[in-house]
């Protein structure tokens, strides 16, 4: 039996196409059918948007120096893709805020085995569901809902535990010369960049399978 | 970028790059035309 092909990801909670990325990858890698071991690294995109951000996204990105003219439009074609995928975007209901902390219990996830889920529970709490993902108490919420001891998650994110481990993946990101996210690095050695095609993300764990038959 | 990566893919997929995460401008109209077509369908 093959080792699983390692897929490292780096993304942001507040990051639409992220979460839009993460179901194209997951419906390739199934399109792949071989073993895929997947890790997230934390990338903020936005690390001095505040907490607590009074105003709907529009709002948000007018203070950005969106063009207003072009806000709706976009959002619009955003949640559309979304749905291509099966999300339900719900920009009226989410709240803006900073990711450091998501990112630390993410990280947290990470140390007790059960990364993914608590990463899918986060973008849908974010994306789907209007919750807010930028204060312990509402992340402690989220994670009790994965199944982890909230109060043990309140301690560890008030206690900034996994500061340092999401400044890792940030160095690391700069290391590779990550710019936007999703980026996917496969294997080490391919870097993927955006919400690719399914298909896109099936050849190349294709190729890499392939590739590593080669050497035996 | 890294030079020990090598990068595949759609060059244009879409991503977000700091704050804003549109879509590259021939992108829209690609999905605006799909969506003309679907509605035809």
């Amino acid at each position: 039996m093959s080792e699983p092909i390692k897929v490292d990801v780096w993304s942001d909670i507040a990051c639409p196409w992220c979460f839009i990325g993460k179901r194209k990858f997951e419906a390739g890698a199934a399109e792949f059918g071989g073993e895929v071991e997947v890790e997230y690294h934390s990338f903020e995109l936005s690390p001095d948007t505040p907490v607590d951000f009074d105003g709907t996204e529009q709002d948000y990105l007018l203070t950005r120096g969106f063009p207003a003219d072009r806000i709706d439009g976009m959002l619009a074609r955003v949640t559309g893709i979304a749905e291509s995928v099966g999300l339900h975007y719900d920009y009226d209901a989410l709240q803006h805020t900073n990711t450091v902390l998501a990112h630390q219990l993410i990280h947290y996830a990470k140390a007790h085995g059960r990364q993914l889920e608590m990463t899918e529970r986060l973008l849908a709490a974010y994306f789907e569901q209007g919750r807010h993902v930028g204060r312990v108490d509402d992340l402690a919420d989220l994670a009790a809902e994965v199944g982890f001891d909230r109060d043990d998650v309140v301690r560890s994110l008030r206690a900034n535990e996994y500061l340092d481990a999401v400044r890792a993946d940030q160095a690391l990101a700069v290391e590779y010369g990550i710019q936007g996210v999703p980026f996917f690095v496969i294997d080490g050695k391919y870097g993927v960049s955006g919400a690719q095609d399914a298909a896109t993300f099936a050849n190349v764990l294709t190729q890499v399978r392939d590739e590593k038959a080669a050497v035996g | 970028m890294n030079e020990k990566l090598e990068i595949l893919g759609d060059p244009e997929a879409e991503s977000c790059d700091g704050e804003f995460c549109e879509l590259p401008a021939h992108r829209e109209q690609a999905v605006m035309n799909r969506r003309v077509d679907e509605d035809r369908i």
